[in-house]
């Protein structure tokens, strides 16, 4: 694992990933029933229920995986404070509004008057022309104006951009300052799509980020 | 000819009964009526919540035209209101009120105290949670679980909204319904701790009775004691100890979050929230997690409770079987902040606390499922209608319980937080782990609470199947496009402008056709349940489904009387008739805690084998 990895996603450890370990988890399960089922239809002639034996073992299996799987990802929180080595080369102030995203960066927020209207953000656009150089390291800093958003970035998977995934995501409170860390490594189209039931037009409230390919 | 011996009920209503190994008297005739209607009102909810969620899958795969044109982004929010609550809180809660009642009694021999407070337990919440419907009916739509502060539906500027009025009806009628719910918890925790009752969970001879080692023994702690203590403390029945955890998990979140529906209440008359969003969230959360485990905790003690009959054996300790129940008492209200998981501004501390208790719950639900495993394992398993459903829903348990576990664990759970990932974990878990052992027990406990067979076994069946698959391909499909990255509680989850999202369809489209299969598999049940309710009453003493006649068993010897007429009913075998022997059986097989149980029926169920 690359020292500054922050997501699992670096290690390509992401929904699809998931997928896989659910759906061998599945797999196992139906066998399992499958053979108790059939445990059934072949009772024992002394009814001895000699499986009841083997519970401290399971035991022991049951909590190695659970404490194996917590203690093997815990290096990935996607918490900033847990990453206090990461420094990021960019970052980002975000608000969300019923319903549009509000992206700007830093310097540009820090200065201006703090109104939604700085013609340096991108308010409520679909498109938000933040040039993020690939490799880059981002904070984002999301804050809401209004109610309870969920701040969700997703990679495009494709070059048509047919399928995508989440890269990160983080909640959005009124009232208080999310972040997250996420860094670049594809150049392309990422878009940020609201992740929190936040009204009536919730579905309507994205935006498109393009990271660029350029020189630092 | 079979016989079957009546167990004359010795209880004057009132008084605390004298004889604790008498379960069908215990369960008085004024208890069952409640019952009934408890589980007649949760299974109607049912119904309704989930003919709404049809409407919210139309919604969702773009074609609201399909089976009506409710379609606005306005009515989906009413919608999942009412969908998520209708089943957590209009199905659930009633059905665990009833599971419960029924229990303490039946497995217990314990008649329940202050019975009188049952009808009102029922108003209470018929009128609170009614009240909570009206509210989305009337325009009210957050969702089932409401964040704080609640959006100004004004935002939306096709003009759809909802008055502080309605908000108001939303906040007093869940305020009503948690009302019902702490005089259920009193009634509970009276019957299970009172020292009124002269039997011997109170006093035996040798045995430990104080106010500690009952409390000990209703949460199952007895368990972890060394063998010279739990030796001298006499157990409680685990669907006892499953009902005393759950309850107290319900009752020791209610305050905060009263608080935040009062703050959600106050904020909605015109006046300024009293509490922080972030506190208000986890106001929310400390409360919605253990709501999900009110009915599915005595269910699982319903496991413990049916599986060893079933397959005719006991369990090799008691100890196995208590176990997990203190850790379930711990976690369920401990997990709550993995809702949270995603707020960075939430204390680190709370986070880690809950991903441990994530863990724990699973751990705790491992162990149930491997000592269930084991005990069917080789034996003379009877597949009854009852069993096979409790097994489906053990695959939903284990099923939803992996997806769970990727969704606690928090680095994992980014790339799956508010996607339909989660509405997967809790479709595996609600419809296919609760709502199908909640069919089995009601299979299983209807003809003995209301006196009625079964109509038809076959309905039975299909409904089964019909659900099952359903309800599997549902949340399996729910799971693909959690993978997929599909947020939740979206109207409309397939946009124009994201290129990405059109691959949406076909999954969209599946969902619905489970859903519809789904549906369509309650009709049967709808049927055989009116029929049953219909038809006259046949006996008054306890007595099995007559669905469960498959397996051809050898007559037990005893036989002292002849079959009523009602018996010989010509759908009944003698196989069945046999089941209604009194026999008594326990349900472990090590010395200690032995918790004998004389329903005649299912003991004896077990003996005839
Ligand atoms: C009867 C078949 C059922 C169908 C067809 C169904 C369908 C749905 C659908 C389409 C959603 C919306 C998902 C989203 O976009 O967020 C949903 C949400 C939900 N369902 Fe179900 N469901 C069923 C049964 C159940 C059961 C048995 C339970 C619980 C015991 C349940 C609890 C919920 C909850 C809590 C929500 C979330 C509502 C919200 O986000 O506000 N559902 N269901
Ligand atoms: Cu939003």
């Amino acid at each position: 694992m690359s020292p500054d990895a922050i997501l699992l996603g670096d290690l390509g450890l992401n929904a699809a990933f998931l997928a896989v370990v659910f759906g061998a988890a599945v797999i196992i399960t139906i066998v399992a029933a499958g053979l108790l089922i059939w445990s059934t239809k072949h009772p024992e002639e002394g009814d001895s229920h000699a499986l009841a034996k083997y519970e401290k073992h399971w035991v022991v299996i049951i909590l190695a995986i659970f404490v194996i799987f917590a203690l093997s990802t815990i290096s990935f929180l996607p918490y900033p404070y847990a990453h206090a080595n990461v420094h990021p080369n960019l970052t980002i102030d975000v608000t969300g509004q019923q319903f549009a995203w509000t992206l700007c960066d830093a310097p540009y927020w820090a200065n201006a008057s703090t109104s939604l209207t700085n013609p340096s953000c991108f308010p409520n656009s679909n498109v938000t022309y933040i040039p993020i150089p690939v490799g880059d390291t981002v904070l984002f800093n999301v804050t809401s104006h209004d109610v309870t958003h969920g701040f969700g970035i997703y990679q495009c998977t494709d070059v048509g951009c047919t399928t995508a995934a989440i890269l990160d995501q983080v909640q959005v409170m009124p009232g208080f300052y999310n972040s997250i860390l996420v860094t670049f490594k594809t150049a392309g189209t990422y878009y940020i799509r609201c992740l929190e039931f936040c009204g009536y037009g919730h579905y309507t409230m994205f935006t498109q980020l393009n990271v660029t390919v350029t020189s630092t | 000819m079979a016989t079957v011996e009546e167990v004359p009920g010795n209880v004057i209503p009132g008084e605390p009964i004298q004889n604790p190994n008498e379960p069908s008297g215990a369960l008085t005739p004024f208890a069952k009526k409640w019952i009934r209607r408890l589980l007649y009102l949760s299974f109607l909810n049912f119904i309704i919540a989930g003919t709404l969620a049809l409407f919210l899958r139309t919604d969702q795969a773009g074609n609201p035209n399909i089976i009506g044109p409710l379609g606005t982004p306005a009515v989906f929010g009413q919608l999942l209101l009412a969908h998520g609550l209708g089943m957590f809180i209009g199905w659930q809660f009633p059905f665990a009120y009833a599971l419960t009642l029924y229990a303490f009694p039946k497995y217990m021999g314990r008649k329940i105290y202050a019975e009188k407070l049952i009808p009102v337990v029922f108003f209470l919440f018929a009128i609170g949670f009614y009240l909570v419907w009206l509210s989305a009916f009337m325009g009210f739509g957050p969702g089932w679980y409401f964040l704080t502060p609640l959006w100004n539906p004004a935002a939306w500027s096709a003009g759809a909204t909802w008055t502080a009025t309605d908000a108001l009806i939303f906040f007093g009628g869940m305020m009503i319904t948690n009302a019902s719910l702490i005089v259920f918890a009193y009634v509970l925790f009276k019957t299970a701790f009172s020292s009124s009752y002269k039997d011997k969970y109170n006093s035996s001879p040798g045995m430990l009775s104080t106010m500690s080692a009952r409390f000990a023994a209703a949460i199952g702690f007895d368990a972890y004691m060394p063998s010279a203590v739990r030796d001298r403390i006499q157990g409680y029945p685990i669907a006892a100890i499953a009902a005393v955890v759950t309850t107290l998990d319900m009752v020791i979140s209610a305050p905060p979050f009263l608080v935040l529906l009062a703050d959600g209440a106050w904020v909605s008359a015109g006046n300024p929230a009293f509490l922080n969003n972030l506190v208000a969230k986890n106001f929310l959360w400390i409360n919605y997690h253990p709501i999900v485990y009110f009915a599915f905790f005595p269910l699982i003690g319903m496991y413990y409770t049916l599986i060893p009959i079933f397959a005719n054996r006991k369990f090799a300790s008691s100890r196995w079987a208590k176990v997990p129940w203190p850790m379930l008492l711990i976690s369920g209200v401990g997990v709550y902040s993995h809702h949270l998981f995603m707020d960075t501004s939430q204390p680190f501390s709370l986070q880690i606390m809950s991903e441990s208790m994530t863990m724990l719950v699973s751990f705790a639900s491992g162990i149930s499922v491997f000592t269930l495993f084991a005990l069917i394992w080789r034996s003379h398993y009877k597949w009854t209608l009852t069993a096979k459903f409790l097994a489906a829903s053990i695959l939903g348990w284990i099923v939803g319980g992996v997806i769970g576990v990727e969704q606690g664990n928090i680095p994992t759970d980014v790339y799956e937080h508010n996607t339909y990932a989660v509405v997967s974990h809790f479709h595996f878990m609600g419809l296919d782990g609760i709502i199908l052992a909640a069919f089995g027990v009601l299979y299983w406990i209807l003809p003995e609470i209301s006196g009625k067979q079964w109509y038809s076994k076959t309905l039975g069946e299909i409904h089964l199947w019909g659900t099952a698959i359903g309800g599997f391909g549902l949340a399996g499909t729910f799971a693909i496009l959690g993978f997929m990255g599909v947020p939740r509680r979206e109207y409309a989850p397939i946009q124009a402008a994201l290129p990405f999202t059109q691959i949406y369809y076909d999954p969209l489209i599946a969902a619905l056709f489970f859903a519809l299969f789904t549906a369509v598999a309650q009709l049967p049940f709808i049927w055989n349940l009116l029929k049953t309710m219909q038809s006259p009453t046949t006996t008054k003493s306890n007595m099995l489904p007559e669905l469960e006649t498959t397996v051809p068993t050898p007559l037990p010897t005893p036989i002292t009387r002849e079959l009523t007429p009602a018996f010989s009913h010509a759908s009944m075998t003698s196989n069945q008739a046999a089941e209604n022997i009194n026999l008594s059986g326990t349900l472990y097989t090590d010395h200690g805690d032995v918790n004998s149980f004389t329903n005649q029926a299912e003991s004896s169920l077990r003996d005839s084998q």
